[in-house]
């Protein structure tokens, strides 16, 4: 190959500030350190039991809990979305879908505290007579997750749908099917690859999210991002916050590989 | 014969742009019928009107007399066979072909015999489990007949079926789907743009133009009494030449008089007169009524195609006889040879 060398900055930029912090992360995991000096390095597995603690593992499951409710939501409100988009001959549909993926170019953090704002007692809307006041409510969080991760779960679904022939859909009412026959036999098991990109794209950042649930939550909800915060942050235990992390990372890489097997060439990728 | 199809004052318009104009079809029962025409004459849209994929703009479709205009696809006893087969990817061979069986809520060992049957119809036999994805153009083509004549449908709607194949298996398939034509005993609505396979496989050709139908007929009556210059041009080769007809079953064209056998036409009409490359008979020069000069010649296999040039004009003959470039050749014509059609004037 002709450009092979050109691979090689790659290559070092991925060892340098990806493997190796990586590797650093696992043998952290693994053992007892003061801060992150290693001259008092020793093998432990305490940070394993400790993940059992009450505080931890409720953490784990409200990230499950609250990523997984987030994602069907998506889904519910995505499928159709997608589906409109791709199938109608809406004349502005190039416009709808640079709308719904604007605001995933704004930064995160700042439509955050939009709706955390907007969910205070005191807000720009009162000026309209309401007054929300949901901050601390885990409906608060999910609104938050729901409308920043929406846009993930829409383009996988209808790159898919935009992509069926159709002559299936044709055919498929040809054969005697009704539409709504034909939406569960033929156009539901072709978007699968989609729906599946979708669901883990909202999952993973919903169910790790730290900064949204600490701020849409009033603090009072903690998800295993929040944790592992703290770990680094307030509790300067690196060994405990890495061990969180490489279950996370690992837990990526598990939904990455599921992608890949029902779609190997990332076309519902963004 | 009973109608089965018919479409009565059909128009179709999309965005502005008329498609059908005004058009009337009656399709028999058992009928192996082809819509033949250039790409944008309409053919497709005509059979998808019958499929129930689209509405007509204007005009009635019926079905065994009864209006079917208003009814979805689905709620028609028609089947397709897709140009690009449209067989679903995410099935196998076997669950393709139960795919209309399935909705009917047939019973599976019902199912099974009958897909059987299907995929030995279409010599497909252990097919069953391969992922469509593997087969080849003319085993997909075999699996989309399969799964539409396995509803068993009243009409079989075919549209460019045989386009994408090579043409030796086209050949193939042409006298497969004619016999399994004759066997099934089902009405084909056939849509293609080869005039050959037109001619070789149908009951009835319908030529299509802008829309509208130039011809119905037998697949003789087509290519020997072509009604205008469009059809004689589109199906075959013709030489067209601007004659009179003098009256009595006698024509004069190229400064001759030939005798022929139409005789609607009034003394003195202006008329086109079309003679097939292949029905010029070489003659001696003297004899000849017709004195022209080739110049240029092809070999097409079973025959020569010489162009040669009379009066400044290039016509077409095709002959056994193998002449040279630069002959002067003398031609006659049989008179049952020579078809003669209205006057058209150049648009």
């Amino acid at each position: 190959m002709k450009y092979k060398s050109f691979v090689y900055p790659y290559l070092i930029w991925m060892v340098l500030l990806v493997i190796i912090p990586f590797l650093f992360m696992a043998l952290l995991s693994f053992s007892k350190s003061t801060g992150l000096s290693f001259d008092s390095l020793e093998f432990s597995l305490e940070n394993v039991k400790k993940i059992s603690e009450t505080v931890y593992y409720k953490a784990i499951l409200n990230s499950l809990l609250y990523g997984g409710i987030a994602t069907i939501i998506c889904l519910l409100i995505g499928y159709p979305v997608a589906y409109v988009l791709a199938f109608s001959k809406f004349k502005y549909k190039t416009l709808a879908l640079v709308l719904i993926i604007v605001p995933t170019w704004s930064n995160m953090l700042l439509r955050i505290i939009a709706w955390e704002k907007l969910f205070l007692p005191n807000s720009i809307l009162n000026s309209i007579g309401i007054s929300l006041d949901l901050i601390g409510t885990p409906l608060a969080v999910i609104i938050g997750m729901v409308s920043i991760y929406l846009p993930f779960m829409i383009f996988p679904i209808y790159t898919v749908l935009e992509k069926i022939d159709t002559s299936l859909i044709e055919a498929s009412s040809d054969l005697g099917l009704t539409p709504f026959k034909t939406f569960l036999k033929v156009t539901l098991p072709l978007s699968t690859s989609g729906i599946i990109s979708g669901i883990i794209m909202t999952f993973l950042p919903s169910a790790t999210a730290f900064a949204l649930p600490a701020r849409l939550s009033g603090g009072k909800l903690q998800l295993i991002g929040n944790i592992i915060e703290t770990q680094f942050k307030t509790s300067f235990n690196y060994n405990f916050g890495s061990l969180i992390s490489l279950v996370v990372v690992i837990v990526i890489l598990i939904m990455l590989s599921i992608i890949y097997r029902v779609d190997s060439k990332g076309e519902t990728l963004l | 014969m009973k109608n089965l199809i018919e479409l009565r004052n059909v128009s179709k318009t999309f965005d502005d742009d008329l498609v059908i104009n005004d058009l009337d079809l009656a399709i028999r029962k058992n009928e192996f019928i082809t819509l033949l025409g250039p790409s944008g004459c309409g053919k497709t849209t005509i059979l998808r009107i019958i499929g129930g994929f689209e509405s007509p703009s204007q005009g009635q479709v019926f079905f065994n007399d009864r209006e079917i205009s208003h009814l979805k696809a689905n709620e028609r006893n028609i089947n397709t066979v897709f140009q690009n087969y449209a067989l679903f990817p995410h099935l196998n061979v076997y669950d393709n072909i139960a795919f209309g069986l399935r909705n009917r809520k047939c019973k599976e060992d019902e199912i099974f015999k009958r897909v059987e049957k299907a995929l030995k119809l279409v010599k497909l036999n252990n097919f069953n489990s391969r992922k469509v994805q593997t087969l080849s153009g003319g085993q997909k083509q075999r699996v989309a007949i399969a799964r539409a004549i396995i509803n068993e449908p009243e009409v079989l709607l075919l549209d460019e079926p045989l386009a994408a194949l090579d043409l030796k298996l086209r050949q193939e398939m042409q006298y497969e789907l004619k016999e399994m034509q004759r066997k099934l005993g089902i009405t084909f609505v056939f849509v293609t743009h080869d005039q050959e396979e037109a001619l070789s496989m149908s009951d009835t050709v319908v030529v299509m133009d802008e829309g509208v139908i130039q011809q119905i007929g037998s697949p003789e009556s087509i290519y020997n009494e072509p009604k205008n210059k469009f059809v004689a041009n589109f199906i075959g080769e013709s030489n067209i030449f601007e004659g009179k007809y003098l009256g009595d079953k006698f024509v004069e064209f190229l400064g001759s008089k030939f005798q022929c056998v139409d005789e609607h036409f009034v003394s003195n009409e202006k008329v086109n007169v079309v003679i097939r490359p292949e029905d010029f008979d070489i003659v001696p020069l003297e004899k000849a009524k017709i004195i022209g000069e080739i110049t240029d010649v092809v070999f097409r296999g079973v025959h020569y195609e010489f162009c040669f040039v009379v009066e400044g004009n290039e016509y077409i003959i095709h002959t056994l006889e193998n002449l040279k470039i630069g002959d002067r050749i003398g031609l006659d014509v049989d008179p049952y040879e020579i078809h003669l059609m209205k006057w058209e004037d150049e648009v």
